[in-house]
């Protein structure tokens, strides 16, 4: 096709012949059209063009000018009134359309949501609203928060068994049922990792224990410090584990332990051992004396008055900044999380607001070990 | 020049006065904005799809639209720009659904018997000029009308709306919803391709 042919990037002449059919027009600033004229005037090619394009706009604009059926306003007005009169119909159709959806839409909602177990008669309520702190409605009434503040305490054990039934005792003693998950144990195949860890093996992974509750500003407190008591009474380091990422660190570990002779290993390892046994045994284990100024941090700190900044393990193990977010946001999130499908949405509602208004704050504590008693 | 503009100043609060009526409901007050309208509009469509019957039908299916879409209408492009550029979306719509359009020309008289009769008729409107320079004028037209066909529509129709229409380049813009620059490049295009078709009528 011809016009194929135009549609190519243009030449700089061509620039200039486009200036043409814009100078033609009247469309081209006071200064682009005097210096067009003056190209012109200057460039027999150019005016030959020039006058091309207006005999091309000529002929165009001299082809007949045909008018309007004489019917036209009448036509449009009826054929608008003839549409206008089927569009209530057509809405009507739409509308229908549109109620049917919604109603296969909430059949097969409630289908999907019916009990799945249908001898159960009483509905199953979500842990969250077995907690005394709501059932006897202490929370109610007292000052409005902007915002419901989260506390994390981790710790880390290594009899994972008898630490459970500590928090769970705190618990307990305070008449708070909390929210409780577990993630299982699982047998994971450890890679080689730096020199202590050089062959395949198997280990367990640490089960981890995640309770959260929602209490009262004045309980938190008491509970912390019962929790930090028990946190510090642990014999394995309180810092949360860390997975080495620095993948060059590995390579050079490895590389190093290639590089050893199999004796030196043994009589590197072997002097490790020795140096830690002799250190344990004259006390100067620094693991033993950590744990013991831990302690020590932990019953000053429950004897200072609430005003003083809590020292010691929890303001360093925060996992992180306490989160902030409209206390209903965040209540009414677990209770659905915990609820599911179970939970009427309208109560939900009703509960979150009203805790709300409550002077509440969660307490997240996670347990992070192995092992049994 | 001032006149002019004054007059367009003037027909633009009038159709804005008709407009306003219209949305209230009172369908009579469109009436006068089609009666405004309707040649220009026609004209336009016609020298587009090149058919008389589909120029009809499109020209009353754009004031139908438009007074449909009167609701989501908003003042800032003139009612007169608008009304094109649904028209011209129409047009091009349909050329899409239908395939290339044929323009009818004297020189394809032995098809289109009916159709051509009215060609030559509106193209020469003969009735006042002699019969010898009315059949070479409407051979001319014929030529020119036929060079025009063959254009790909998104040059024929800023052909139609620069040099029948007589609109500017802003104007353009607004009804193809396109850059000035590229309304100026694809005119001047255009015009090359009729220059190159109808080489024999141009000086």
């Amino acid at each position: 096709m011809a016009s194929t042919d135009y549609t190519k990037k243009m030449s700089g002449k061509e620039k200039i012949s486009e200036q043409l059919s814009a100078y033609l027009d009247g469309e081209l600033t006071e200064g682009e059209s005097r210096r067009v004229a003056e190209m012109v005037a200057g460039d027999p090619a150019l005016s030959a063009e020039l006058e091309a394009l207006r005999s091309v706009q000529s002929l165009v604009r001299n082809l007949p000018t045909a008018q309007a059926p004489a019917d036209m306003t009448d036509a449009v007005l009826t054929k608008a009134q003839r549409r206008g009169d089927g569009w209530w119909l057509g809405y009507l159709a739409r509308a229908a359309v549109v109620l049917l959806a919604v109603g296969v839409g909430i059949t097969v909602t409630t289908w999907l949501n019916r009990p799945t177990h249908s001898r159960q008669t009483k509905p199953q309520t979500p842990s969250v609203l077995k907690t005394p702190v709501l059932a006897k409605g202490k929370i109610g009434g007292l000052a409005s928060p902007e915002t419901a503040e989260t506390t994390n305490v981790f710790i880390n054990t290594d009899n994972l068994l008898l630490t459970q039934r500590e928090v769970e005792h705190v618990f307990g003693k305070n008449s708070i049922k909390p929210m409780v998950e577990t993630e299982s144990p699982a047998k994971v195949a450890v890679r080689p990792r730096g020199r202590a860890n050089f062959y395949n093996q198997t280990q367990v992974a640490p089960t981890r224990i995640r309770y959260e509750v929602v209490i009262e500003e004045n309980q938190m407190r008491q509970i912390v410090s019962e929790l930090n008591e028990i946190r510090a009474r642990q014999n394995v380091s309180q810092m949360p584990m860390r997975r080495i990422k620095d993948n060059n660190a590995i390579a050079l570990a490895k590389a190093d332990y290639r590089s050893e002779s199999t004796a030196g290993r043994a009589d590197r390892d072997t002097s490790y051992r020795k140096s830690m046994r002799d250190k344990r045994r004259s006390g100067e284990d620094s693991t033993l004396k950590h744990i013991a100024s831990e302690v020590e941090a932990v019953k000053d700190a429950a004897s200072q008055p609430a005003a003083t900044p809590r020292p010691g393990l929890l303001a360093r193990d925060r996992l992180a900044e306490p989160t902030t977010m409209p206390a209903s946001t965040f209540v009414a999130q677990r209770m659905r999380q915990k609820a599911g499908d179970t939970m009427d949405q309208k109560v939900v509602h009703q509960q979150a607001a009203t805790l709300a208004t409550a002077n509440v704050r969660q307490l997240v504590v996670i347990l992070n070990g192995v092992g049994g008693e | 020049m001032v006149e002019r503009s004054s007059k367009v100043v003037a027909g633009v609060f009038e159709d804005a006065a008709l407009l306003r009526q219209c949305r209230k409901g009172d369908m009579d007050a469109f009436a006068p904005l089609v009666k405004k309208y309707q040649d220009r509009l026609f004209n336009s469509l016609l020298r587009i799809c090149g058919n008389y019957d589909d120029a009809e039908e499109l020209c009353q299916e754009t004031f139908v639209k438009a007074l449909e879409g009167l609701a989501a209408f908003r003042s800032q492009s003139g009612f007169y720009t608008w009304l094109f550029r649904i028209g011209m979306n129409l047009a091009i719509s349909r050329r899409r659904r239908s395939g290339r359009v044929k323009f009818h020309s004297l020189e394809t008289t032995d098809s289109d018997g009916e159709q051509l009769l009215w060609s030559a008729d509106a193209l020469a409107d003969c009735r006042e000029i002699d019969p010898q320079d009315a059949a070479e004028r409407t051979d001319t037209n014929g030529r020119v009308m036929a060079a025009m066909g063959e254009l790909d529509e998104e040059f024929r129709i800023v052909v139609v709306l620069r040099d029948i229409e007589e609109m500017n380049y802003e104007q353009i813009s607004q009804v193809m919803n396109l850059p000035v620059g590229t309304v100026k490049s694809r005119l001047y295009r255009a015009r090359c391709i009729l220059r190159e078709k109808l080489t024999e009528l141009v000086r």
